[in-house]
């Protein structure tokens, strides 16, 4: 262990009694500590448990209707640089991805847990939420499957109330390699969405 | 249009959840209900404490991932049988981990030769003190953890890695009188969250 830092200098022969004597007790219980290790790369996420691995296919699947498409393409246009992997990862393997705030929600923050395909071909999607506002009426929150950042479809749409929302989608996609999820803001009348959660 | 797409900060730096404002028995209470951002808060709270035990006691950073790994899985199953009226959280997940990481010297000592143990056991603490010890020390690093980053990172700079305040204050280009606030008032945010126990 490296050599312990002097209480006298770090608290100071000036502080009344009591409270230098409770700092200089949490200064010796920091030395008999010992150090806190950093977490190994593998540690710095929880364990991805209790969800089966999602299917894993290469087929492309319908479009979005031309000008939703085309809507949402140009939101992501400017991201082709960004991966919107399930990929090799072991994000595949565990069925759960962690959604990242853009600056339109910097407070936002959501996991996707995908479960598995039922005997209709449809994928269970369970998105917990927390940090994106409430909507004023008119506005809904949209969730769209990518591929190779590419809008591929529509999940479905939903609202919160500011704190934290589970909402559960449906969805009859095949899961691509490439396969990554985003959130929009949409205002109903106008054409343009907002990203604000993104898989990355 | 690119930058807005991107994440704050990488993924090691900016973890991906944060709820600071829940209580430990809050988190395991909802992780019994499978709330996944409980999961990652928790696991946010209690894996480097959990690491730093594990690590002390196996002295191997492999096996000591693994009993770490261990633990949140068996806090995720058994999320359920936690009571919080029946004690604080914290005990349960140090008597989890604890519970993995003896499991682990117990498998190993069965395969090791066993020439080897005396001499082991002569080095180590009794056992009860060896607990006692090992939860202070779990109870310490849980406390660091939930500091402010800005005050944690000058607790860590200064304990654990020896750095003079002159170091430190060079090191962050702040100047040394913030330095010296900083460390005084991570010290007693430390005091206030270990009252009782020191």
């Amino acid at each position: 262990m490296s050599r312990a830092p002097d209480p006298e200098a770090l608290i100071g022969p000036s502080l009344p009694g009591s409270r230098g004597d409770r700092l200089r007790r949490v200064h010796d219980a920091l030395v008999r500590a010992g150090p806190l290790p950093d977490l190994p790369a593998s540690l710095r996420q929880p364990p991805q448990i209790d969800v089966r691995a999602p299917r894993v296919d290469r087929k492309r699947t319908s479009p979005l209707p031309r000008v939703a498409a085309a809507a949402a393409a140009f939101l992501l246009a400017g991201a082709a640089s960004s991966t919107y992997a399930l990929t090799d990862s072991a994000q595949t393997r565990r069925g759960t991805l962690a959604m990242h705030a853009t600056p339109a929600a910097p407070d936002a923050r959501g996991v996707l847990t995908v479960g598995t395909r039922d005997h209709a071909g449809n994928v269970s999607i369970t998105l917990h939420v927390r940090g994106l506002p409430s909507l004023p009426a008119g506005s809904v929150y949209e969730m769209y499957l990518t591929d190779k950042s590419r809008v591929v479809g529509a999940c479905g749409v939903f609202r919160t109330d500011g704190g934290a929302t589970v909402v559960h989608f449906n969805v009859p996609y095949e899961l691509g390699e490439y396969s990554g999820w985003v959130i929009t803001r949409k205002e109903l009348r106008r054409s343009l969405a907002v990203p604000l959660l993104t898989t990355s | 249009m690119a930058t807005a797409w991107r994440r704050s900060a990488p993924k090691h730096e900016a973890p991906a959840f944060e709820i600071v404002s829940q209580s430990d028995e809050d988190l395991v209470c909802r992780v019994a209900e499978r709330d996944h951002l409980a999961f990652e808060a928790l696991h946010q709270r209690y894996a480097r404490p959990m690491f730093a035990l594990a690590l002390r006691q196996l002295r191997d950073p492999h096996r000591a991932e693994d009993a770490v790994q261990d633990a949140f899985t068996a806090i995720w199953r058994s999320a359920s049988t936690y009571r919080p009226d029946r004690g604080r959280a914290a005990p349960w997940l140090f008597r989890i981990v604890r519970n993995i990481v003896i499991d682990i010297c117990r498998r190993d000592r069965r395969t090791h030769d066993v020439r080897e143990l005396p001499e082991m056991a002569d080095e180590s603490p009794a056992p009860q003190e060896s607990v006692e010890r090992a939860w202070s020390s779990f109870q310490v690093h849980a406390a660091v953890v939930g500091l402010p980053e800005r005050e944690r990172v000058l607790i860590e700079l200064a304990y654990w890695q020896g750095r003079s305040q002159s170091e430190i204050a060079r090191a962050l280009r702040l100047p040394l009188g913030t330095v010296k606030t900083r460390t005084l008032r991570a010290l007693a945010h430390l005091a206030a969250q270990l009252e009782g126990t020191l």
